[in-house]
């Protein structure tokens, strides 16, 4: 086969060029929803109505901020975003700080029934939100609960299977010579999870925190019940949809906004998700 | 260690086990396995909750052509979904192996995932838009087609008089029996869009019989406003640059001609006999207007093209994850063993991906069961029916409108009944590669 080396370098040299025109063309078509998106959220309810937002790109001049000033100064609309985020931080640290603590306990300290009782939450995996709305959203409002505190505890909930399923995972893989050894040395459990096994469970808390971010960020099933006058910004722009030619100027700003979050906290935990990918714990 | 040490050490970790685990078992049994349990009786309710009425939520539903289309649309959502996509990122991931830039291929198809499902079922309304004008898809397709197969000169145009006939093709036929003193053979049409009118146009000159030849006019038998039809009135335009066809009775093409200013045309030194003087399919053909994405019968393909765009990347990332985890070693022997590079991805690679592949299908399973946000975004009120999954439907019947509680109880035990098969499908699967990793 050696001798053929040669000719198959200069024949594969071919397909590989047109493979790499291929993929650069699905990256394109892949990247346009976004960039027309980004065009639509600066052009005018009128403009959008009658072309496509494509004919702004050899007609810049139609281009308007008038949507982000009107959606930034619009005191109900940036409400809705202050309103998403006292949602999701608080949605994402509760089941995070749970997930760990429990994650922690059932991976390591050891006692009776530990086995059933961590078997018994990851079954709960099982069970879709929605199965749980109705009896929940009643069960809050016999105890007067409701708004924020309500959404927090029901993400955190639904958050929780998967969370300690996560970190039990990621605890049950350091080497049990470290926390014997930690243990012999007369530390308390304690302080062996702060110090010990939560820092090398950074790259799973962190894929556990883009999950539950992106998730309780983007949620608008889990607002449209327990929300009351907290409106998301989800719950804005859904409340839009059915005019949504006319609604386009509150629409695209708010889209492109509500992204902004996500996509940031992506970037900044990509290492941590990557290497937690690469060693294959979120399989 | 002494006996009271170790005895105080474990009582000490026995607080620990309590602090650590009450409030998740709390809260977990409290807003996750009561609330589910409680649907579940709720679901042999009324509409308030109050009285037992048997299996009649479940008789209702199973009635209901709407939920009929949700029930399929899901089904379709766990199965064909997660396998398009599963397959398109399988693809990918052997096209970019080879590729330098991988990683920036990768963010750029991973970033949708970060965005939320309605914001993507928003942009893919836009993008779909039915009207070539407004929807990026459509322009693209119009455009592509218009110059494969570009719209005639007459799109849309038919006849106005009985005596000539619109084949089904779109082609005009007037069928014509000439002596030796000739014929004529007029056309009027109507249904000519303005923009198609010559841009001289001229009011339509009436032919004259000549010998042994068929004569006419084309012309637009409209805009008189006492004119009658299958007449040239005065006013009426006539139709330059128009071809038109002689056809012999055995169907072939005797002559062609165009039609000048005034819309006339001659077919001259034409033996006596019967013919057929036809304006082409190709004259007639209208502009094609694209696909109606967001049309009933579409718009769940629709649905699961932003599904796609919104997964695919996630689909990839993992499967080129697993594939670095891969024995090279295992790849490198077949291959100086002289095995083709389709040979090592059939026989090894692909056998060795089957448990990654399996864990992001049934991910994108559950997914698909539980879609709601993307449906919302990207159908429109009036086809929201047609687009309809079990989550939606869930949650019209609880909570919009007067809200029925015992049908969207039974509406969500369905959706449980149909998520627990994939999620014990997929429990066995997470702890089949734990072992394996």
């Amino acid at each position: 086969m050696k001798q053929d080396h040669g000719v198959e370098g200069t024949a594969s040299r071919r397909p590989r060029r047109l493979t790499e025109f291929v993929l650069v063309l699905i990256a394109l078509v892949w990247m346009i929803p976004g960039f027309g998106l980004l065009i639509t959220s600066f052009r005018s309810a009128d403009e959008y109505a009658r072309s496509g937002w494509w004919t702004a790109l050899y007609r810049p001049g139609e281009l308007t901020i008038s949507n982000y000033v009107e959606f930034l100064s619009n005191g109900n609309l940036l409400g809705t975003l202050g309103s998403t985020l006292l949602i999701a931080v608080p949605a994402t640290l509760i089941p995070i700080s749970l997930a760990t603590t429990a994650g922690y306990a059932l991976a390591w300290i050891p006692f009776k029934g530990r086995k059933a009782v961590y078997l018994s939450i990851v079954s709960l995996l099982v069970v879709p939100f929605q199965l749980a709305l109705l009896p929940a959203l009643e069960l809050f409002g016999t105890i007067k609960l409701s708004g924020l505190p309500a959404i927090w505890l029901f993400h955190t909930a639904f958050g929780l299977p998967l969370g300690v399923f996560l970190m039990h995972n990621f605890f049950a893989g350091i080497p049990k010579s470290i926390i014997e050894a930690a243990r012999i040395d007369g530390a308390g459990e304690g302080s062996i999870f702060a110090n010990l096994a939560l820092p090398n469970a950074l790259p799973g808390i962190a894929s556990l925190a883009i999950f539950q971010f992106t998730w309780t960020w983007n949620d608008l099933l889990v607002a449209l019940v327990f929300a009351g006058n907290r409106t998301p910004i989800t719950v804005a722009i859904q409340q839009r949809l059915n005019d949504f030619s006319t609604g386009i100027e509150v629409i695209g700003p708010g889209v492109l906004l509500g992204a902004v979050a996500p996509l940031l906290l992506f970037f900044a935990f990509q290492r941590h998700f990557e290497t937690a990918m690469k060693t294959g714990a979120l399989h | 260690m002494d006996q009271e040490a170790r005895h105080r050490a474990t009582t000490a970790r026995r607080w620990w086990v309590l602090v650590f685990l009450i409030p998740t078992l709390l809260i977990l049994s409290s807003l996750v396995l009561y609330p589910a349990l409680r649907t579940i009786t709720d679901s042999f309710l009324d509409r308030f909750g109050d009285q037992y009425i048997g299996l009649e939520n479940y008789s209702a539903l199973a009635s209901s052509p709407r939920f009929h289309t949700a029930v399929l649309n899901s089904f379709l959502w766990a199965t064909l979904f997660p396998l398009t996509v599963v397959t398109i990122g399988l693809v990918l991931a052997v096209l970019i192996e080879k590729v330098r830039w991988e990683t920036a291929f990768k963010l750029v198809l991973f970033l949708p995932v970060a965005v939320s499902a309605m914001s993507s079922g928003i942009v893919w309304r836009m993008m779909l838009d039915d009207s070539p004008e407004r929807g990026a898809f459509n322009a693209v397709a119009t455009l592509s087609a218009s110059i494969v197969s570009p719209a005639g000169d007459l799109a849309g145009a038919r006849p106005t008089t009985g005596t000539i006939t619109l084949n089904p093709d779109g082609s005009i036929a007037f069928p014509v029996e000439v002596s030796s003193a000739g014929a004529v053979a007029n056309l009027g049409l109507i249904g000519i869009a303005e923009v198609d009118l010559p841009g001289n146009a001229t009011t339509a000159n009436p032919a004259t019989r000549q010998p042994k030849s068929i004569t006419g006019t084309i012309w637009r038998d409209a805009g008189s406003s006492n004119g009658q039809k299958g007449k040239i009135d005065k006013d009426e335009i006539g139709l330059s640059g128009i071809l038109v066809k002689l056809i012999s009775p055995s169907g072939s093409t005797v002559a062609q001609t165009y039609s000048v200013t005034g819309g006339r045309y001659a077919f001259e030194g034409i033996a006596p006999g019967k013919y057929s003087v036809l304006i082409p399919s190709e004259v007639t053909r209208t502009r094609w207007t694209g696909i109606e994405w967001l049309s009933p019968s579409l718009i769940t393909p629709a649905a699961m093209l932003a599904g796609l765009w919104i997964w695919a990347g996630f689909s990839l990332v993992m499967i080129r994850a697993a594939m670095t985890r891969l024995d090279r070693d295992v790849t490198d022997a077949a291959r100086i063993d002289g095995a083709s590079e389709a040979q090592i991805l059939r026989r090894i690679t692909l056998p060795l991906l089957a448990p990654t592949l399996s864990v992001i299908g049934i991910t994108l399973a559950i997914y698909g069961l539980k879609v709601f946000d993307l449906i919302i975004g990207i159908a429109p009120e009036p086809v929201q029916d047609d687009a309809n999954v079990i989550a939606l439907e869930m949650w019209r019947s609880a909570f919009t409108g007067l809200g029925n509680r015992g049908l969207g109880s039974a509406a969500a035990v369905i959706m449980f009944v149909m998520v627990v098969p994939v999620v014990a499908l997929s429990l066995r699967s997470f702890r089949g590669s734990e072992t394996r990793t």
